[in-house]
């Protein structure tokens, strides 16, 4: 609990952006788009988790990640605009309106009834988006290839560029999301949970910080949608269908909450298992979906994660006598 | 000018009424508290005592009235304004982060309503924080249990940590819904004291609600006994608990049923 001068999660989230931007030639293609997948689903599903701190369910993040690759492909097909950064910041700002105007009303519910609004949202928006020709209908739109701040890389570098984007868009996301976690307000959002009333009584509106907190996630939305239309260079009305923001919930509940980092992992394992899967069992993959769902439900409740923490007990106590001493 | 100033009541509440689907819980009460008064308000359930502290703390807006804070109309301001304001509450049932120890409640306590000045989206700064917590906790005597998770406390101490919560930023007005309700008899008389000492000491303003008249007798300087939402008798301990109709309609009742 004591302040430490070097954030560890800080740290971990830029030795792994460093490491990864360092890895990048000797990793073969499928990895390297693998992992960009992974990182732009990682954004929506780390939006979950802050949801899922202040004990809200929501199955509408697919709404936002629609929207922050919706914002890049319009930008690039309607205005020519092809820049990535600016296609991140007008995803982000879209989206923080929508979730700004929605939130007054979404922000009162709790429980089952804010997971179902959440998915109403994202459903009306694919309703939307597969009947207007704006959006391409159901075919989407391409996103071809992006410039960064001024700089158009060759087509040989555009592969590194886009792998870098992700990677460090990502760790900025990441760090921010760690700073206000650990903030009073992310203190505050922690606790919602369990005690609205007192939260009341210490000066601070709980429905004012649910807001807050559902605009926060739905930035995180957007910059993953970006991520997501970048790499795969197409945006559709899929990305809103309401299995899309199953698979955020799902990618929090493999694993868990333990910090900014969980989602990363846990998006990496889905990719990783839909992957293999896929390849070895393309008639029965959801099924080993469903299976590895049910391991970790009934085994590892608190995810992924709480192999870490399994872990370092085992090493503590093999550790603890040494550390201890000969006991009297 | 001076003196009306300083003879400004701390709270005034004016023509209080509060209806719920025809039943009057606040039959126009009317009620003038000074500061560093310790007033005990009596009844018999649903008499309406609970609502005028509901009404008081902002949990409801009254049907009709005004409550003052210190001459300023507060009537119908929601309950995270008054707080701010100075007007701290407490629960029949301790209003606790369950699954987190005393001393983390109390850092998060301290750090919402007696920082309002700091930014929010400034560090949760767990070693100031676990200080200042800690000396709060030591000033309600239950600095022992800090590392207690606050469901497996005694509920003496679970009502010290709400009050020691609410109460995190040193406020003019302290409202108590019945501080030692669920606490055994052995430890009412320590909480109360406990309480009696904390409050001494700053000049606080106390309004309680209390069952056990021995307690209200002790620890009481004022006495409000409500009937059916209607004051029907207000003063010292002595002149109300020697009221004809207050020692039938309310101390009778609690005395006949154990006095608690």
């Amino acid at each position: 609990m004591k302040n430490r001068l070097i954030d560890p999660t800080i740290l971990a989230v830029a030795a792994g952006a460093i490491a990864l931007s360092f890895a990048y030639p000797a990793m073969p293609g499928w990895v390297t788009f693998l992992l960009q997948i992974a990182i732009a689903a990682s954004l929506p599903a780390l939006g979950c988790m802050i949801l899922l701190r202040a004990g809200l369910l929501s199955f509408g993040q697919g709404f936002f990640y629609f929207v922050g690759a919706y914002a890049l492909a319009l930008l690039y097909q309607h205005f020519g605009i092809t820049d990535a950064f600016l296609g991140i910041v007008v995803g982000a700002v879209v989206s923080a309106v929508f979730a700004g105007l929605l939130g007054f009303f979404i922000a009162r519910y709790r429980g089952i009834f804010f997971a179902m609004l959440t998915l109403a949202i994202t459903m009306v928006a694919y309703g939307i988006a597969v009947k207007m020709d704006l959006f391409g209908r159901s075919d989407g739109l391409n996103v071809g290839r992006l410039t960064y701040l001024g700089f158009s890389p060759s087509r040989e570098q555009s592969g590194f560029a886009l792998f870098l984007l992700c990677v460090w868009i990502w760790a900025v996301f990441g760090v921010l999301t760690h700073l206000y976690l650990r903030s009073r307000f992310g203190k505050l959002i922690s606790a919602i949970e369990d005690n609205e009333t007192r939260i009341e009584y210490l000066g601070w509106s709980v429905k004012k910080a649910v807001h807050i907190n559902y605009m926060v996630a739905a930035v995180l939305g957007s910059a993953g949608g970006a991520l997501v239309a970048a790499s795969a260079h197409y945006a559709d009305p899929s990305l809103s269908y309401w299995t899309t923001s199953g698979e955020f919930v799902f990618i929090v509940l493999i694993s868990g909450q333990a910090n900014v980092l969980s989602p990363l992992f846990g998006s990496v394992f889905l990719e990783l298992m839909r992957t293999y899967a896929t390849a070895y069992f393309p008639d029965e993959w959801q099924l080993i979906l469903g299976g590895v769902m049910l391991v970790i439900i009934l085994f590892l409740p608190s995810g992924l994660g709480h192999l870490f923490v399994l872990g370092r007990r085992v090493l503590l106590n093999r550790q603890s006598p040494s550390q201890t001493g000969p006991r009297s | 000018m001076t003196q009306t100033m300083t003879e400004t009541p701390i709270l005034e509440c004016r023509g209080i009424a509060k209806s719920f689907d025809g039943f009057a819980a606040a039959n126009a009460i009317d009620l003038t508290i000074s500061e560093g008064e310790v007033v005990g308000i009596i009844g018999s359930n649903g008499a309406g005592k609970t609502t005028l502290l509901n009404i008081v703390s902002g949990h409801l807006k009254p049907s009709s009235g005004q409550v003052l804070f210190a001459g300023e109309d507060v009537t119908g301001v929601p309950s995270r304004k008054l707080a701010r304001k100075g007007i701290a509450r407490s629960f029949q049932v301790p209003q606790l982060f369950a699954r987190s120890t005393a001393l983390e409640n109390m850092m998060l306590a301290v750090s919402l309503l007696a920082r309002p000045h700091e930014s929010i989206l400034s560090r949760f700064d767990n070693d100031k924080l676990a200080k200042a917590a800690h000396e709060a906790l030591a000033h309600y005597g239950i600095d022992e249990h800090t590392d207690a998770v606050v469901g497996e406390l005694p509920q003496g101490v679970r009502k010290l940590l709400d009050i020691a919560m609410a109460t995190a930023a040193q406020p003019r007005l302290v409202l108590l819904d019945e501080p030692t309700s669920g606490v055994s008899s052995e430890e009412k008389h320590d909480v109360m004291q406990r309480l009696a000492d904390r409050f001494a000491t700053s000049g606080t303003t106390v309004v309680f609600i209390e069952h056990d008249m021995e307690i209200v007798r002790r620890y009481a300087s004022r006495v409000v006994a409500l009937t059916d939402g209607t004051v029907i008798a207000d003063g010292a301990p002595d002149v109300v608990f020697a009221d004809e109709t207050v020692a039938e309609v309310i101390v009778g009742e609690d005395v006949t049923t154990g006095g608690a």
